[in-house]
Order: structure tokens, then sequence, then C-alpha cells
């Protein structure tokens, strides 16, 4: 999954203590550790904007800490291996980076479950989810039918992962300014 | 005490669009043991609906913006306690799932907002509204105010909102279409509620609802084709609106020369802007067919014909585009209208009174006029003279005719157009009326309707012919052609088979429908 994470969908028995050993030729990477070159082109403001309509549709508990900018509050908000708090910070944090601005955040140790602390902490050192990269290189771009694919394909990720980190990434990319 | 066979409930505050609420309500009743099922919002039509459904309202107080789950049950008393409380907890499981419907995954991802979808097709130039009408003018307004042309489907926008939206359109050249507008046809694709015709020469402006659909396929059946068909919402061409769109269209389809002949339909304008109309039509030098059912304008003049029907307008439209003569091919058509009272004779008379059970509001209105010429006054909730207005929707008078799309019976519910169940019902219960002769009714086919009208409408047919025997006969009109998704001829064969006798258009079915009461 991420740089020190894998996702292993069965093992065989295993002794308590015995070593697993992972080749990572053998594994199938689904992490870039850079982000990529480029910024938002300006025509997909609206449709990027109306993702920030996530939080009101299906993601409510979000909202009241995201109005008061207490981004800190939301590490560990949700049900979930990842909450949705984290996938929110984690789309907030690559699209402030993607566009060459600081995180105001940082991660609080034990504040949230072990893989999606990970998952944050890879997102503030610029890596970023293969599908979520082939999302910012088409807002790059002037190809509709790449940002509504690419798009789709995390908003149907996970219950609410996918939506809540378009959310995050929204907030990033259109309302920046203001905050 | 004796257990209730109805349940209600209200689930206060919730809002869920019509056609959710029918294919929850179908599913019920495909549950053993539910006789009637019914989710709608509780307005007061809905309330009377219901009543008239046989259930039980007292104690009920659910507003316009709550919505009732009703459900009743003919199974033995023993048993129903734990039916209908299955049958609610099914509604509520439906509600959060609904059956039929698609989930919303699994592809592309799809604009949820106006500037969200124009980031996607910058080059669009036209939005559907179908919104809750409350909210549909701002909508509109949003949309006009980013260039777009408008299709306003929804209907129950305040008639002010309508004028201001039509304004600030037409300082831009921008169309509004709507606000009730259920079909278009730009270049030939359409819009909404509308006929697999082909393309061609003709150009329809419309009020856009079943008279446009008409029309459409009229021309078809003659084998002449429409370019644009442009709905203005019925309230256009009356003197609050001033006919602003109607205007708009005329002068935008007299200045595209790939349209050879100019069609202007509807219920009859105010005077003033009828004169507006026939000026705009004249000056435009191009053969063109006004067709105002009823309308006050009289006599062909300057190259534009008068019509009075919708067939006769499709009529002189299709000879025109032909290059042949308008005026005999309307004599032609009045002549096989007289061929009618031979059928009529060949069906048998019948003693009574007539009832019409409509989908399509033009159609209502057309049926009127030609069933008053023949049997005397008609009473209506859309009647042609005040005086003529059915006090209650749902109980018939003498000679009656009920026009189902009505906002009356769409406020919180589908169109009659797509779900035909309550007028299935009212076939049955005017058969049960011993001095009915005649139940006329339309079958309104296209994008968007029913998938099988006719079935859906052949249960209330037989249970009505059950009950009155042969003291009836069905009349009906099919507004459809064989490239529709419900194939025209398809649908005939059902209702003939059940002794319904089809008619190739309205106006040969509502005279069908007097005649056979004639005398």
């Amino acid at each position: 999954m991420g740089p020190r994470t894998f996702l292993v969908e069965t093992l065989p028995p295993l002794r308590e203590g015995e070593r697993i050993t992972v080749v990572p030729a053998c594994v199938q990477a689904t992490y870039d550790p850079a982000l990529p070159a480029g910024k938002m082109n300006q025509r997909w403001r609206g449709l990027v904007g109306e993702w920030r309509d996530f939080l009101a549709d299906e993601l409510e508990d979000l909202q009241e800490p995201v109005i008061r900018r207490a981004w800190n509050e939301l590490i560990g908000l949700g049900p979930g291996s990842t909450p949705a708090g984290d996938d929110f910070l984690s789309g907030r944090a690559s699209g402030m980076l993607w566009q060459g601005n600081a995180v105001p955040f940082h991660p609080v140790p034990g504040r949230t479950t072990w893989l999606s602390e990970e998952m944050l902490r890879d997102a503030l050192a610029g890596g970023i989810w293969f599908r979520a990269k082939r999302l910012l290189e088409a807002l790059a771009s002037e190809e509709p039918e790449a940002v509504t694919k690419s798009a789709g394909n995390i908003a149907d990720w996970g219950h609410t992962s996918g939506r809540a980190w378009l959310a995050g990434l929204a907030e990033a990319l259109c309302r920046e300014r203001t905050g | 005490m004796p257990s209730s066979n109805q349940r209600i409930e209200i689930i206060r505050r919730t809002y869920y669009d019509s056609v959710t609420l029918m294919l929850v309500a179908k599913e019920l009743l495909k549950t053993g043991g539910v006789s009637v099922a019914s989710l709608s919002m509780g307005t007061e039509a809905n309330y009377k609906i219901m009543g008239s459904g046989g259930f039980d309202l007292g104690g009920v107080d659910a507003t316009p913006n709550d919505l009732i789950i009703a459900v009743k049950t003919d199974v033995p008393e023993g048993e129903r306690e734990a039916l209908l409380e299955g049958a609610l907890e099914k509604a509520k499981e439906y509600l959060a799932n609904p059956p039929g419907r698609k989930a919303d995954s699994g592809g592309d991802y799809r604009p949820k907002s106006l500037d969200g979808a124009l980031s996607v097709l910058p080059g669009a130039n036209l939005a559907l509204i179908s919104v809750a009408g409350k909210y549909a003018g701002d909508v509109a307004m949003d949309c006009i105010g980013k260039g777009l042309n408008v299709m306003l489907y929804s209907d129950n926008v305040p008639v002010e909102k309508e004028v201001e939206i039509k304004k600030a359109a037409a300082e831009k050249g921008l169309l509004v279409m709507g606000p009730d507008c259920g079909t278009i046809i730009v270049r030939g694709v359409a819009m909404g509620m509308a006929n697999a015709c082909p393309t061609g020469p003709v150009s329809i402006v419309a009020a856009a609802g079943t008279g446009l659909q008409e029309v459409h396929v009229q021309l078809a059946k003659r084998g002449v084709g429409v370019l644009h068909g442009i709905g203005t919402g019925g309230r256009d061409v009356r003197r609050e609106v001033g006919g602003i769109m109607c205007l708009q269209a005329v002068n935008a389809l007299l200045a595209d020369d790939e349209v050879k002949v100019l069609t202007v339909l509807g219920k009859p304008p105010a005077p003033e802007v009828e004169q507006k109309i026939l000026q705009a039509v004249k000056a435009g030098k191009k053969p063109a067919v006004l067709g105002f059912i009823g309308g006050e304008a009289k006599g062909d003049s300057g190259g534009v014909f008068i019509c009075r029907e919708l067939e006769e307008t499709a009529a002189v439209a299709a000879a025109l585009a032909k290059g042949e003569d308008g005026a005999r091919a309307r004599e032609n058509l009045f002549r096989e209208y007289e061929s009618l009272r031979q059928r009529a004779e060949t069906i048998g008379r019948r003693k009574g009174f007539l009832r019409g059970l409509y989908s399509g509001g033009t159609l209502c209105y057309e049926g009127q006029l030609i069933a008053r010429d023949i049997l005397g006054p008609i009473r209506s909730n859309t009647p042609l003279e005040k005086e003529m207005k059915l006090e209650d929707s749902l109980k018939s008078e003498q000679h009656s005719m009920v026009d189902y799309g009505e906002d009356e019976f769409t406020q919180g519910r589908l169109h009659p157009m797509i779900d035909v169940s309550l007028r299935a019902e009212r076939i049955y219960e005017e058969a049960k009326d011993p001095e009915v002769g005649v139940i006329l009714f339309d079958v309104v086919l296209g994008y968007g309707c029913n998938d099988n009208p006719a079935a859906g409408l052949a249960e209330g047919i037989r249970k009505a012919q059950s009950a009155a025997g042969d003291r009836i006969a069905f009349v009906a009109s099919i507004c459809g052609v064989d490239t529709d998704p419900q194939n025209a001829s398809e649908q005939r064969r059902i209702l003939e088979e059940l002794g319904v006798h089809v008619c190739e258009s309205n106006a040969r079915a509502a005279r069908l429908a007097a005649m056979i009461l004639e005398g």
C-alpha cells in the first residue's frame, strides 16, 4: 500500500514471532513518493469546488472543525481503519504541497490508527497514491475525460475515504487563499 | 376490537423524488397480502387521493413537507399486524436503497453542480432544470446568468418568477422553455417526454406537453419530420406573461433557414398575445400554421393557416412541407372524421355519460372542445368555461373529462404519463357508475413515459368490464409511433385485445367517444 505498508490478502498460518520477508520486486506498488509537476488548471475550479459539498452530504462530523480550521481536531475523527478526518487531511496536505504551499498541521502521535498515521505522515512528506496522482495530473490538463475518470475512481474508494480525500483536496485548491 | 387493515406512518420533513416513491410503492405491492401501497407527500391533493383509495386518514396530521407511507391489506385479521408492520419496515429499507435505481458509483465522476458541469462541458448552451418548483426559478436565473438556454421541467414555479426569468433571458437572447415543460426537440434531438420521430423541415412552438407530442407524432404518421420543438410552458401566452418566450421562439425559428414550415400551437392565448403572435408569424413570410386549440383567430390569410385542432394542425403543416395544398389536406381530414359515425354505429350506441381520463393537458382540452360540439357541456378540472369546473376532481359529474397531469395530481407524485395507476383505478371507479356509457382515455408514449402504459391500464379496464359488462364502450388514442420505446403497435394490440376501440389521434378518439353517445 504505502511506502512502509503492504496489503496482504491471505497469509499462511504463522507462529508468534515468525518473520515474514517481503520481496519489494514482487509487490505491486500503488504509491508514488513524488507529487506530479504542474498546477491546477483553473477551468476545473467549479468542479473541484463542488467536492467540498461531500462534507455536508455525508461527512457532517467533519464540517464543524473544518469551518473553525481546527485541523488537528480532525485527526482520528470518524470510523474505519483510516478515519474520514485523516482522509480529509491527507487530501488537503497533497493539495497544499502540490500548489507549493506549506501544510498548516502536523500529525499528533497516538491520536489515530497506526495505518492512518502512516498515511498522514506519507502525505505530509509529499507521497501520494497513484490514483490520486492521476487525478492531480488530470487537473493540470485540459482533458475532461481524464478528470471525470480519475475523480470517479477516487470517489468510489472505500466507504467514505475517497470522498473525504476529495473534500480535503478541494479545501486546499479552492479555499487556500482565504485561509 | 378488530385490528385495522391499514397502517400509516408519517416521516417528518423528509423529501424523496417521485420516481423513488413510485418504485417503492410498486415493490411493496409485490409483497403478498399488500393490497394498496401509497408513498406520497402530505399535500391536500394527496390526502384526497388516499381517501378515495380507501384509507382512513383520521388523526393523520402530515404537512406537505412530510412523507406519508400508507399500506392496506386484505389478509385475515390474525395475520394483519405482522404483515403491515413488515410492509412499513420494507418501505423504509427500500427508501434507503431504492429498488430499480442504479447505484451511484462504479464509473466516471458526474458533476453535481452547475459550475462543476460547466467545467467539464464548457461548450454547453442548454440546461435542463428539474428541481422542486420553489427553487427552480433561482436555479434558472443562475443558468441564464451563465449564458445558458433553459428547459424548465419543474412545475409549481410562481408566475411572478416566470416573468422575471423570461425577461432576463429575453434581454440576453436566450430561451426559457417552461416552466412545466415536459418536451423539447432541438435539431431533432428530443429531451424529456418525447417521441422517436424523424427530423425534418417543420418546427414547432408549443406549450410543451402532449400538444407538441401529438403534432410531432401526427407529422411523423404523414412522413414529415421536425427539426425544433420549442416548449414555452402553458402560461407563457397568458396575459400575465405576455407570450415573451413564444414570440422569442417564433422569431428565432423564422430566422432559421433550415425551418421550412413554422407551427405554433397550444391552448388559446390571451387575445392580445394571440394578435402579437399572428403579426410576428405573418411578418416572417414563411409557410406557417397556428394551431391554437379552440382559439379566437379564424380564417387562413397571408400564407398563415389557422387551425383549431392538433391533428388538423399537423395535417396542414405536413401538406405545406410536401408542397401540397394545406386547405385540401384539411378538407380530406374532416371527411375522414365524418366516417367515424359509421364506426360508432358498428361499435353500437351507448346511453349515459362520457368520462374522459387524460394524462395530457392539451389532449384533455381538445377532447372537451370536440365532445362539447357533439354532446353539450363537459365538466372538468380544467374546463373550457369556469362554470364547468368540477367541484371535486375525483368525482365526475355528467359528461366529465379529467386532466391527471394538473398540479393537484402531481404534487409529490409522478406525472400520469409515468405512473398510470391512478387512472387505472379511476377507470374502474367510473365503470361502477351506472350512468356512464363511454370511457375515453389517452395513452402517451415516448422517452421518459411509462414503459408499458397499456398493460398498466389493462388491470383497471378488466375490472371495469367485469363491473359494467357491455354497458360501457372504451375508446382510446395512442400518442406514439412504432419506433418509440413502447412500440405503438404493441400498445394498440394490448388495448384492442381488451376490446378498447383505439383511434389514430386524440381528435378522432374524442369524436368517436362522443358519437357513440350521440342522439
